[in-house]
Order: structure tokens, then sequence, then C-alpha cells
């Protein structure tokens, strides 16, 4: 296809059809010349045909009756009177005052204006003025002076969502502080006063309004939707001089929550606006609220809300509580117009209602799976596909500031996504762990079997896998090979090339279900040859499959925990593409080892070098991690975890109380385990040197107070000693702004939710739904592009986060052949891994 | 006794009811029952909330009669209403089935078509229906004024509140795509 052809195409496809007035011969000299796109013409205008004659769909004649009959259609729509009185209250509703008791006496009023030179930017979209009002996000706000500079307010674009204009008549006489009282509430500013600047709404179709606008030594807030969108700093800020900013002062609001409707007003359509005054205190915090301008149903509400705002801290030289008149706007089918905004989501987990708690006790699910993450396989295959299209390069796991530990094998830290609590709150609790990066210990002679399940093919990458256990076989090691149905095919004397070459050229006994017989006897011959004085970890099964396990994963599973208890760990290893990874996975997990995708032989050194290395990067076992809420602090979740049965439990501390006593028989580390303790346990059978883990809970807290205790006991392999960790969290009443420790915690929060979304994305792919996807990724672009400006400003890594995610609907949007859909679940998947963590390169 | 002509266009019908005719909002209803109804069919509004959102969209262009300006077509002011109320419809169900973190329903559909479906993909309005569902939503509500309301391009951009090229935009890769199934299908049904 020739440019010339996606010109022509593009031309048919705007209009349906050739255009009639076209002047461009070309187009139809193309036409006549190029059979491929005479083709293209025709089935266009077979689609154009069949779209018209698309069947109308209709609605039931009793749902129309039911309609007509409805009580909200009974009698005349909304009389004309009130509409002026209601659209007033909007229009005052985009703008309240903020009067400080603070003066900036060396800001002259002209500093605002002087940079507002450029010209006022014509509306993009065309005949907006007869839309209903409810239609317009992302209108822009427009600044007027009276000499006529113009300024589109850039910064507001995101978060208005109302046509309106400002205009300031006048610039204002410069006020002495003393003088200035702090101006009236809303209804009462809403005349215009003589000689004062004034605000006024250039809507006409609302017939304008005016508002006086505070002095330059005031402040004001712009309020959209209840929100405060812009103070009178972050108007200008943006044309001001560094040094300008610095001297202004802003009542920069860090808090908004929005007024819940009332439950039962709900279904009607409710419009109103509520006017407070509210006083705030040095912290910022919102210690009264008063109604100035009621709507009785609504008011209630309306303080409840704004009790929640929260203000930045006053500067040192204000010594006053600060009076702030705002007006809180309720509008239905605002909020329903709303997109699903980065505020609400970030909100929705404060939402106190409704919630149900779980027991902050007995055993949770480890949520720590050390070895190869699953990525690997991915990453070769999407390196494998050499597409320039790589959104998932973009994909970093949150950078974690946890110390690193100073003593001992790992730190513990706890922190939470807010740093007071003044009253019953909700709050995510992060409990952080971080490992030494050293270790550096030689690894000790092995005592290895391995299982190598080749009913699946790929003979090659078995035999890669084999002779990388050859060539690493050092003094000391002991290997064998078991093949299912054959038994012990080479065993640890013979493990050379000759006899290994042998048994892999022999073909392989095609039975299915024999696996589970192989291993069972790969776990006894290793155990019967494991050394007890040796380090555990040193005896291990290998088991490598072609396939999906299904059925026998069950009696798999079982084997491979009582081979951990035991002292003999199993790993698992996947070969090829036809496996199923979440089996593995739970393989690994039952025997305390680690699970490998090998993709192409070149991978089985590496493999086999990080198995055998395990034991020596492992800088820490037996992990008992507890955490304890303190009295009133009630569990909603662990996040990605889930509380184990009785069942699970048992096994977990069986398995717990096995590395407990071998450590104590050949590290003489000293036995401590074998009672349950109160709060949550998690057991994590290994640490290895540098990982981090993050476990994130969902609590709600009385107020004030401690809130939670966290306490890892380990068996430190360095130090060779039983070693206890603690860390406690609380908060304090007196608010304090939130800072790079509490947005960590929310940060964790997010990649957690972007690594779910971008893996159910990918499922989505695997099952046909490209719509679904893509769905899902705007969804998520919608939420993360609202970020910076609500909780992320200026953050990087929430900047690629976006990035990605727009390269992604990009992609998803173009990508029809089925190998790049596949390819884009895939690359998904390696994304929402790696938001997780670290990823390997892609080679 | 003079009796009062019925306006006959629309328009006037709501200025009509706006003046307090009680029959003109009936007649409004019906002559924008299907149209209306069509939208949500066609913008995939699934069945069991076609009804309410319909009931919905009537009982606001009752409330806002009063915002509507005579002097313009009422096709474009209505459509306003209707294209807001199915997008925000659709924002409220992925945020219920965000917060749950569970996929909505309708993604965890089976992803093999079954026999019958299989079946009704031959006829001809079928594999329609279903390549207009498959469009992205704004490709699908612009190519729904588009082609099937026949509103102009630039009352589209108004409606949707987004600037004419992007409508063209979407205008353009919606029939791109429909051309696509449709030769695939076309190659398919040549094929077997």
């Amino acid at each position: 296809m020739t440019d010339k052809c996606t010109e022509v195409r593009d031309v048919l496809a705007l209009e349906g059809k050739v255009p009639p007035a076209q002047n461009d011969a070309s187009l139809r000299e193309h036409l006549e010349g190029c059979v491929e796109c005479a083709s293209f013409l025709r089935s266009l205008s077979a689609v154009e045909a069949e779209l018209g004659a698309l069947p109308a769909a209709d609605v039931e004649d009793d749902v129309v009756a039911t309609l007509l009959s409805r009580e909200e259609l009974k009698g005349r729509t909304h009389a004309r009177g009130s509409r002026h009185w209601a659209m007033g209250l909007a229009a005052a509703a985009v703008i309240g005052f903020v009067a400080v008791r603070v003066s900036v006496h060396d800001q002259p009023e002209e500093v605002f204006l002087a940079d507002l030179k450029q010209p006022r930017r014509e509306a993009e979209m065309a005949g907006l003025r007869n839309l209903p009002q409810e239609s317009r996000a992302g209108d822009s706000i427009d600044l007027e002076t009276e000499n006529g500079r113009f300024r589109e307010l850039d910064s507001l674009d995101s978060l208005a969502d109302k046509d309106v204009a400002l205009k300031f008549e006048d610039a204002p006489k410069k006020q002495d502080a003393q003088s200035v009282s702090p101006p009236g509430p809303a209804s009462r500013a809403a005349a215009p006063q003589e000689g004062k600047e004034t605000v006024r709404g250039l809507d006409e179709r609302k017939g304008g309004f005016d508002m006086p606008v505070p002095p330059a030594d005031e402040e004001f807030a712009v309020v959209v939707g209840g929100a405060v969108v812009a103070t009178r700093d972050s108007f200008f800020a943006s044309r001001m001089s560094p040094k300008l900013q610095r001297k202004r002062r802003s009542i920069e609001k860090l808090v908004h929550v929005d007024p819940v409707l009332p439950e039962g007003d709900r279904q009607a359509t409710i419009r109103g606006t509520v006017g407070l005054q509210i006083q705030i205190d040095r912290a910022g915090n919102v210690i009264d609220a008063r109604v100035s301008t009621s709507v009785p149903s609504l008011d209630q509400a309306a303080i409840d809300a704004v009790m929640l705002w929260k203000y930045a801290p006053a500067p040192g030289d204000v010594e006053d509580t600060r009076i702030l008149d705002v007006l809180v706007e309720f509008d239905l089918d605002k909020q329903e117009r709303k997109e699903y905004t980065a505020l609400s989501f970030l909100e929705a987990r404060r939402i106190l209602e409704g919630l149900s708690f779980r027991q902050a006790r007995g055993y949770w699910a480890n949520t720590y799976i050390p070895g190869d993450p699953k990525v690997r396989f991915l990453a070769a295959r999407l390196a494998h596909a050499q597409l320039t299209l790589s959104p998932h390069l973009l994909a970093r796991p949150v950078a974690q500031p946890f110390d690193a530990p100073s003593r001992g094998a790992l730190s513990v830290s706890i922190h939470a996504d807010r740093r007071s609590l003044r009253e019953p709150g909700r709050l995510l609790v992060q409990v952080g762990l971080k490992a030494t990066t050293s270790h550096g210990r030689r690894r000790p002679p092995m005592n290895v079997g391995i299982v190598l399940d080749r009913d699946g093919g790929h003979a090659l990458e078995m035999r890669a896998l084999v002779e990388a256990l050859q060539a690493m076989k050092a003094p000391g090691d002991r290997f064998r090979l078991i093949l299912p149905g054959r038994g012990e095919v080479v065993p640890p004397d013979a493990f050379r090339h000759g006899p290994l070459t042998l048994a892999l050229s022999q073909p392989s006994s095609g039975r299915l279900g024999s696996l589970v017989g192989a291993v069972r006897l790969a776990i006894e011959m290793v155990h019967a040859g494991d050394d007890p004085t040796m380090p555990l970890g040193t005896s291990l099964v290998l088991v490598a499959t072609t396939r999906v396990i299904g059925s026998d994963m069950g009696a798999l599973s079982q084997l491979a925990h009582q081979s951990a208890v035991g002292g003999v760990s199993l790993s698992a290893v996947g070969v090829g593409d036809n496996i199923d990874r979440a089996e593995l996975e739970r393989l690994a997990l039952s025997g305390q080892g680690r699970r490998y995708f090998l993709e192409k032989s070149a991978d089985a050194n590496r493999i086999v070098d990080e198995e055998l290395a395990a034991t020596s990067r492992a800088v820490a076992r037996a992990l008992r991690l507890r955490i304890k809420l303190a009295e009133g602090v009630k569990l909603v979740n662990v996040l990605d975890s889930s509380p184990l049965s009785e069942r699970q439990s048992e096994r977990v501390r069986e398995a717990e109380k096995s590395i407990d006593l071998r450590l104590a028989r050949n590290l003489g580390i000293e036995a401590d385990r074998g009672e349950d303790e109160d709060g949550i346990q998690i057991i994590i059978p290994s640490f290895y040197a540098g990982d981090v883990h993050t476990i994130l809970l969902d609590v709600v807290a009385p107020g004030p107070g401690p809130i939670a205790e966290v306490t890892v006991r380990y068996k430190d392999l360095a130090a060779l000693e039983n070693t206890v960790t603690r860390a406690s969290l609380a908060l304090h009443g007196t608010m304090a702004t939130e800072g790079p420790l509490e947005r960590n915690v929310l940060k964790n929060y997010l990649a957690l939710h972007l690594s779910r979304e971008l893996e159910g994305a990918a499922d989505l792919l695997d099952r046909g739904d490209q719509r679904g996807a893509l769905a899902r990724i705007e969804h998520l672009q919608s939420l993360w592009a609202g970020l910076p400006v609500t909780a992320f400003p200026g953050d990087r890594e929430i900047a690629r986060d976006i990035a990605m995610l727009t390269e992604y609907v990009t992609a998803l949007k173009s990508s029809t052949t089925p190998s790049l859909v596949a390819y884009l679940a895939d690359s998904l998947r390696y994304a929402g891994a790696g938001k997780r963590r670290p990823l390997p390169a892609l080679s | 006794m003079e009796i009062e002509a019925v306006p006959e266009l629309p328009e006037q019908w709501l200025v009509a009811h706006r003046e307090g005719d009680s029959d003109a909002f009936g007649k409004l209803v019906q002559r924008y029952r299907r149209p209306v109804f069509g939208y949500l069919v066609r913008c995939s509004v699934p069945e069991s909330d076609r009804d309410d959102l319909f009931q919905d969209i009537f009982i606001k262009i009752h409330q806002r009669a009063d915002q509507y300006d005579e002097a313009r077509p009422l096709h474009p002011w209505l459509f306003t209403v209707v294209a807001n109320t199915v997008r925000s419809y659709f924002s409220k169900k992925k945020l219920r089935s965000f917060f749950v973190w569970e996929p909505a329903p309708e993604d965890v559909k089976d992803p093999a078509p079954d026999s019958e479906a299989r079946a009704s993909t031959k006829e001809t309005a079928a594999w329609l229906e279903r390549a207009i569902e498959a469009l992205p939503m704004p490709q699908r509500e612009v190519l729904v004024l588009a082609t099937i309301e026949r509103l102009p391009l630039k009352d589209i951009a108004s409606i949707l509140a987004m600037p004419v090229n992007t409508v063209k935009t979407h205008v353009r890769r919606a029939r791109l795509r429909l051309v696509e199934s449709y030769e695939r299908r076309t190659r398919l049904n040549h094929d077997g």
C-alpha cells in the first residue's frame, strides 16, 4: 500500500463515500488505477449500506408508559425564576474568598497582572453556547483585565470543569492589613461594590454576576465543584518569577474531601451551594465551620466535608487562626460527569462506611517469593519478538527508601500513608523488609536430585540444563538424574558427559503421571544422602517440566512440602511455553525452593548457577514476621495476601520448625520456635541478599496513638544467631503534613494496583477481549493522569507510569494482528511484574 | 371555540412543553424513543440497564428543558444529554468494578463464541453490530451519531465536547475498522 493509498482511504473513510464535490481528480484517478483501493471502496460502500439498513432498536411501550407516568414529569419544568437564584449560587461556587489576616506589604497588585500578556486563546470548541450546562469538562478559565490583557490559566485546565471567565475590572488600591476586613459570606459578597475590584462571570447565558475581589494582600481561592482548585497564589504562580513566588504566602489546601450527598436525595437531581465560614488553626486544621448560606438539606453534609479539609500550616509570623469563606457546591450531575478521578480513587481508601473487618491474627500467606522472577520467561519472549514497541520498558518498581540494615541481616520499618490522625480514620500501614546486600560465602557441596519430565519435547533445552549442571559440578557435589518411568538413570558417581548423553538419547517413557513417582524417588534418594550437618538448602530436588502438571499437582505439592520439612527443598524449572506458571510457583512454595523459566538453552547456565548459589545467597532464614495491631485498631485486609486455612497454617508451622531444628543442629543457632504468637503472622522461609519486600495493611484506627508493632525474628546466617528486629508506628493527633515516607506508602499501594490491573488487562487480551483490555488501560490512564495534580506533583515515577499507559493505549488501539496482541499481553504482564520488583534486563 | 394547533416540529414540542403543554413532552418522547434507545443499544449499554437509562435521559431532558435555546436545532441538544448520560453511566460502572478490584462482569464472558453466536455472525446485521461493539467508545459514539443519526461533524463535536478534528479522526478510524472486519468476514465466508 502506497502513501497515496493511505491518503485516499482516509478521505473515503472520513466521508463514507467518494466525496461528491471532490475537485481532487487524482483521487478518482487513483481509484481507477488501484485495484486494492477500488476494492476498499466497494467494501466501504457495502458497510455504509449495511449501516443504513441496521434495524432500528426500540424500547418497549410499557417503558415509555412508565416514564410518562413518573412523578418527576408531573407539572412543568423548573421555574425560570428560581433558576437565576440557582445560577447565581452555582456561579458563586466558582469563587470563594480567603481572607487571611496576613498581609504582604511589599507586594503591589501590578505583580499579578504584569505578566499576563499573552493573547486569549480562542475557545477551541465552537457552538458551545447552546449546550446544556452540564456538558463540558476541561473548559478553560480565562482571565481578563481591564486593559484587555487576557491570560488562559492553563494550570487550571485539568481541574476546572466550568466555563467561567474572571474579569478584573480595576487594579485595587493597596490596603493596609489592619483595614482589611474579612469579606462576608458569599451571599453578601455577591453584590458588586462600588470602586472595588470585582470578578465577573462572563457567561452571558447566565446573565453574568459580579463579585468583589479581595485586595491584593488578601488571598482568595477558586472553588470548583466543591474543590479548591486554585488559591490566588496558584492562579498567578506560573506567571511570577521564583523570587516573587517566594514572597507570596499561600493557603494551600492539602486535603480535600468531597461532600457526601445525603442518601435519600441521591435519586433527585441535586443542585445547591452551601456557603460556609471556616476557621483554620495554625496547623491547617479546620476547627470550626458555620453555615453562612444555607441549603437546609445539604448543610450538614457540607459541614461534614469541610471539617475534613486540611490546609497548609500557617507561616511563622501568623499567630492567629485564619478565617476562610468557602462554598461547597452540590451538583449530582457534575459529580456523575466527573470522570473517575484520582481524587476519588485516593479518597476511596479512606472510606469508613460499609467495611468488614478481619481477624488480625493467625497465619497469613507469604507474598515474598524468591528466585527467578516470572518475567524472565516473558523477557525472553519479548526480546525474541524484536519489536520497537516496548511500553513495558517504562515499568519500574517504586524506589523504596528503607534504610539498609546497620546491624544484622535485615532491617524492618513500618510507616503509614498519613502522619497524624485526629479521629477515627482508615489508613494504609506498610511493613518494609530490607536485606543486607553482602553475603559472599562460598557454596557448600550440594546433594541434588534432578528430575526431567521430557514428555512435552524441548530436548535441546533439557540437554542444556543437564550440561549446565555437569559443567558447574564442583568437588563434593552429588548430582543424580532421574527420569519419569525409568528411575535413576545416572547415579552421582556417573554424572559425566558420556552417561548423561546416553541417558538423554533414549526415548522418554511417554507415560503420563509417572512424574510423581520420579519426584518421590528423587526425594527419597536425596534424603538418604543428606548430611544433616550441612547447611540447610544443600540438599535439593530440581524438577524440570515441559508441560502442565494438572491433576498430579496435589500429590506433587504434598510431596514437595514433606520433602522441605524433612530438609530437602524442591525447586521447579518450567521449560518452553506449554507450562502453567502458577503451578510451578505453588510447587516451589510448597518445596521452599525457587522456580525458574527456561525459554531457551542459553538460560540454562544462569538458572543452574542461581539455584546452586541460592543457599549461599540467603541471608536470613525462618523469618517470622508478626504484626500486632494496637488496641482498637481494626484490620480491613492485608493487601495481596490472605489468611491461611488451618491445614495451610499447620504446614507453615511445620516448615518453620524444621528449619529451626536443622539450623540448631548444624549451625548452632538455638531452636526457638514452635509457639504461635499474637497478631498477624507471616512465615518467610528464606530471605535473600539485596532483596526488599513490602507488606501493606489496610486498617482503621480509632484516633491518635499507637497503631501497630512489627517484630521480625529470623535466623541470621551471617552472624549465626537468632535475631529479633522491631519497629512500631504511632500517630499523633496534631496534624502533620504528609512527607515522602507517606507518599511512598501510597505509591506502593498504587503500584500494587497498577500491577494487578496491567495483569488483568493481559488476561483480557488472552481471552480475546481487546476492547476490555483497552478500557481497563484507559481507565488507569485517566486515574494516573490525575495523580500529579492531587498527590504527586512533579513525581517522575508517576510520570513514567503515565507515559507507559499512554503507549499501551495507542498500541491497543492500533494492534489488530493476533501475534501483536499476544505480544502486548506479554508486555502488559512484564510491566505488571515490573511494578512489583526490579526486572531482569531484556536480552 | 378555538383549538390551538399542535406544533409539528420537535423543537416546538419542547417549547410548548416549557410553556405548560402537558401533551408536548409525551410527543417528544414518542418522536425520540427510537433514536435514543438505538443509541443505548449501539453504545453497548447492557440490556438490563437500558430501560432505566432511557428513562433517566428523558427525565433529564424534562428537567433541563429551560436550558434549551429554541433558536437552535433540538437534535444536537438532545443528543448531548443522551451522550453525557451514557458516558457517566459507563464511568460509574467502571468505578464500581474498580473498587472491588475484580473484572466487571462483562469482561469475563467466555471468549469462545458458542455455536449459536457463530451462526448468527453470518447474518448481516449481527456482524455489523458486533463490529460496532468492538470499536473503542469514542469511535463508537462518533460513528453512531454520524452514520445512524446523520448528525453533522460540527454538531457531533459540540455534543461530545471534542474538537472537530478529533471527531474526524474517530469517524475515519471507525470506518476503517468496519471495512477491515467486513473484508475479514468476506474472506472467511469465501474460505469456508
